[in-house]
């Protein structure tokens, strides 16, 4: 209810505002020179005090922007240690699993017999 | 490198430019940022002169503050709307409230035959009712229906949630409404 009677005011509304926008003053010459004109004068201070741009803070702040912050910064470290953890602290399973034979009398699977197959089937032709 | 060339040289980078002594930066951004700040004051107020000086301290504020200026933060065109806004406030304040004889009247009985004319009532008939606003409605009403911002940059711009702008919008059109429908016809609208 209340959408359609703003829409009713917009209709209402709309050849006011186009007229607004269709006679949007132009600054004359004079306006645009004094504002130029004190742009120069202050560019002449800020040499004068030796006022220099700042090149936004430190080096990486656009890519730490672009990434997301510290937040994400924060959670690729947590995924980093977690991977670095992972890599150097092997499981005891994984030792256990390094010797096949072992591990082939423990599963008692057929899938660690397949290479000597192949190694026979070489040697056989 | 002449102003007009740095034509699709970033605000950010003329800022810089500028701070840094480059006259045709500071054209440029004069060129640029200038009318639009001009436009909105002569808008928000009702006296010429007044308005041009507004316009001119917003840009000056912009230029000292261009050494500072923090790159990729806020757009050179919000902050001018932004200080050109408060500034037009703080003025009105001072006045307490407009002096709606300041503004010259439409015409009454003029004969609107042509289109021009026409555009040129309508604009005055507007201007006048909007001079009967509140500031902050006069504000987001003009930066939403004449200078076409969306609401998240006015909210950006008047410091204030998207849910307030919408509620000053509506009452601002809402008193719009009121002082303008019952001219529709004397301006050629009917």
């Amino acid at each position: 209810m209340q959408n359609k009677t703003e829409t009713n005011l917009d209709k209402g509304l709309v050849a006011f505002f186009e007229a607004a926008k269709d006679t949007t003053p132009a600054p004359d010459a004079g306006f645009l020179e004094a504002v130029t004109a004190d742009a120069l004068a202050q560019a002449e201070d800020h040499i004068k005090t030796g006022r220099k741009p700042q090149i936004t803070g430190y080096p990486l702040a656009g890519l730490l922007r672009n990434i997301g912050g510290w937040p994400s910064v924060a959670a690729m470290i947590s995924c980093a240690c977690i991977g670095i953890f992972a890599g150097y602290s092997a499981p005891n399973s994984l030792d256990y699993f390094s010797n096949t034979e072992q591990a082939a009398e423990t599963l008692n699977d057929d899938s660690f017999s397949v290479a000597s197959d192949i190694e026979t089937l070489f040697q056989e032709g | 490198m002449a102003y007009d060339a740095m034509n699709d040289v970033s605000d950010d980078a003329l800022m810089v430019l500028y701070a840094n002594g480059d006259q045709d930066a500071a054209r440029s951004l004069t060129y640029r940022h200038a009318p639009r700040v001009l436009a909105l004051s002569r808008r928000l107020l009702t006296d010429r002169a007044e308005a041009e000086d507004v316009a001119q301290d917003a840009m000056l504020r912009l230029w000292k503050i261009a050494p500072d200026w923090r790159q990729g933060e806020a757009k050179v065109s919000t902050w001018l709307y932004r200080v050109t806004g408060n500034l037009c406030i703080d003025r009105m304040r001072k006045k307490k409230s407009a002096n709606l004889d300041d503004i010259p009247e439409p015409a009454d009985d003029r004969p609107s035959v042509e289109a021009r004319m026409l555009t040129k009532d309508r604009a005055m008939a507007l201007q006048v009712a909007m001079a009967q606003l509140p500031m902050r409605q006069r504000l987001a009403v003009t930066l939403r229906h004449i200078e076409e911002l969306n609401n998240p940059q006015i909210a950006e711009i008047m410091e204030t949630s998207i849910e307030a702008v919408e509620s000053l919008t509506a009452r601002g059109k809402r008193t719009l409404a009121g002082l303008l429908l019952d001219q529709k016809e004397k301006l050629g609208l009917e």
